[in-house]
């Protein structure tokens, strides 16, 4: 197990229902003797103005049109697209939906990260709005994801309602009140607390699992658990998203647990 | 009669235009489709708008750089007639911007995309809570002295359709016409 130096919590346009300092808080009584630090926009945080617009390209070129059709670095962004970046970066937009290349985007983030910090002993988390997936090479396609380990982790705040499937009964619903023009947001109710939905008043606590995923990848190298009721449990469904961070009588199981009684002690 | 919907907070317009709608959820209105596109149209002409009706776009005025600087038309009968009975010539309208409003079509922009200016992704899948916002961002100067509004936005850049909602149709006009204001303020000052 590694030992860990500090703990750094970023807000790349993450949805206002979550409360960082609340993840940071939680944090700093989970890892008694690691340091947690809010340090806001990663690029504000790193980026010198001059290298806004660089990039803005650099990341309005690694979005995802198809999702059969893996990423090339030789798509060359529309002006607007740079121009749209360009307001995601000052924080002059949080309107998300866009969908990128999760591995890009985790290298983009690494670039800004100063050298002396780009160690397994420093955990860097993004919470970001941004919707990211990566590649499945048996399935030839894209697959949504909430959290990305790594230098930083990214953990998507709409991710985390995209990615894991909600029941099955909502898209067949769905389905049919496409076809009959009504209205979705009636559906959404009918189906109410059965999945994590924007701007969801539960998404701080969800998030701190998460965060806690990120710990647990730079600490072991496997951020998850195979204990459906542990917060590391990668969730498929958002039923079990639900059982695992909010719902089930215990945080972490007896293994993890342990792990952080040890990191605690040294 | 038909029914166009509007979610929050397109119902600004209808306000400031005086066409009625309904609430019929948090956050979404309903407004007759022809009386809506009626008080619309006429607000337009009101400001000093003139149509051309019955005419059809046909292509792209370019200057120096790729510039738009205009569009060609042409009586929209001309197409649909034989060419022995139909010889007319377009007719070039000059401009200092050209904003494009056509919809899904997005016509001018793929006129430039025919040209080889630029090379449009094509709209993406139904995402209604998103596609609104994403619109409203990235409407503006997609060319030199082109600006793109509405769903021709979606047809450039690959964002997400709408489905059957309106609101940021017409805030998505709004944005457009700011920043052809600015553009063209801009433009009297360099001149």
């Amino acid at each position: 197990m590694r030992r860990l130096n500090r703990v750094f919590l970023y807000d790349d346009g993450a949805a206002r229902a979550l409360k960082i300092e609340e993840i940071a808080k939680y944090l700093r009584k989970k890892l008694i003797k690691v340091g947690v630090e809010v340090r806001g926009n990663p690029f504000a945080f790193y980026l010198l103005q001059d290298k806004v617009s660089d990039y803005a390209r650099k990341i309005a070129s690694i979005k995802i049109q198809d999702a059969t059709k893996k990423w090339s670095s030789e798509q060359e962004p529309l002006y607007g697209e740079i121009e749209y970046e360009k307001k995601m970066i000052l924080g002059k937009t949080r309107a998300s939906g866009v969908l990128y290349d999760g591995l890009e985007l985790q290298r983009l983030f690494f670039e800004v990260i100063p050298g002396r910090e780009r160690s397994l002993q420093f955990v860097h988390i993004v919470f970001s709005n941004r919707l990211f997936a990566t590649w499945d090479e048996h399935e030839r396609r894209y697959h949504a994801r909430v959290n990305l380990c790594g230098i930083p982790s990214i953990i998507s705040t709409t991710g985390v309602v995209e990615a894991p499937a909600k029941p099955r009964g909502y898209y067949l619903l769905r389905q049919q009140y496409e076809m009959l023009g009504k209205d979705l947001l009636e559906l959404k109710n009918s189906f109410k607390g059965a999945f994590i939905d924007y701007e969801d008043l539960r998404l701080t606590e969800v998030m701190k699992g998460y965060a806690m995923q990120s710990v647990f990848y730079s600490l072991v190298g496997d951020p998850f658990c195979q204990d459906k009721g542990c917060r590391l449990y990668n969730a498929h469904w958002q039923e079990e998203l639900i059982f695992a961070q909010i719902e089930s009588e215990y945080e972490f199981c007896q293994r993890h647990m342990s792990f952080l009684e040890e990191l605690n002690e040294y | 009669m038909n029914k166009v919907t509007i979610r929050h907070p397109g119902e600004r317009i209808l306000d400031e235009l005086g066409i009625p709608y309904k609430k019929v959820n948090q956050g979404l209105f309903v407004a007759d489709g022809p009386h809506a596109c009626s008080k619309l149209i006429a607000s337009a002409c009101d400001s000093g708008v003139k149509f051309a009706n019955m005419t059809v776009f046909d292509d792209l005025v370019l200057r120096e750089g790729g510039r738009v600087a205009g569009v060609v038309i042409n009586w929209t009968p001309v197409s649909a007639m034989p060419r022995e009975i139909t010889c007319v010539d377009p007719v070039a309208l000059e401009s200092e911007l050209v904003i494009d409003a056509t919809g899904h079509d997005a016509q001018v922009v793929k006129k430039l995309e025919e040209r080889g200016f630029i090379k449009t992704k094509g709209f993406g899948a139904m995402w209604v809570e998103r596609s609104e916002d994403l619109i409203i961002e990235h409407t503006g100067e997609v060319h030199p002295g082109l600006i793109i509004t509405g769903m021709a936005v979606a047809t450039t850049y690959g964002l997400p359709r709408m489905g059957p909602t309106f609101g940021a149709m017409l805030l998505s006009g709004e944005v457009g016409a700011q920043i052809a204001l600015e553009k063209l303020r801009g433009n009297a000052k360099i001149k």
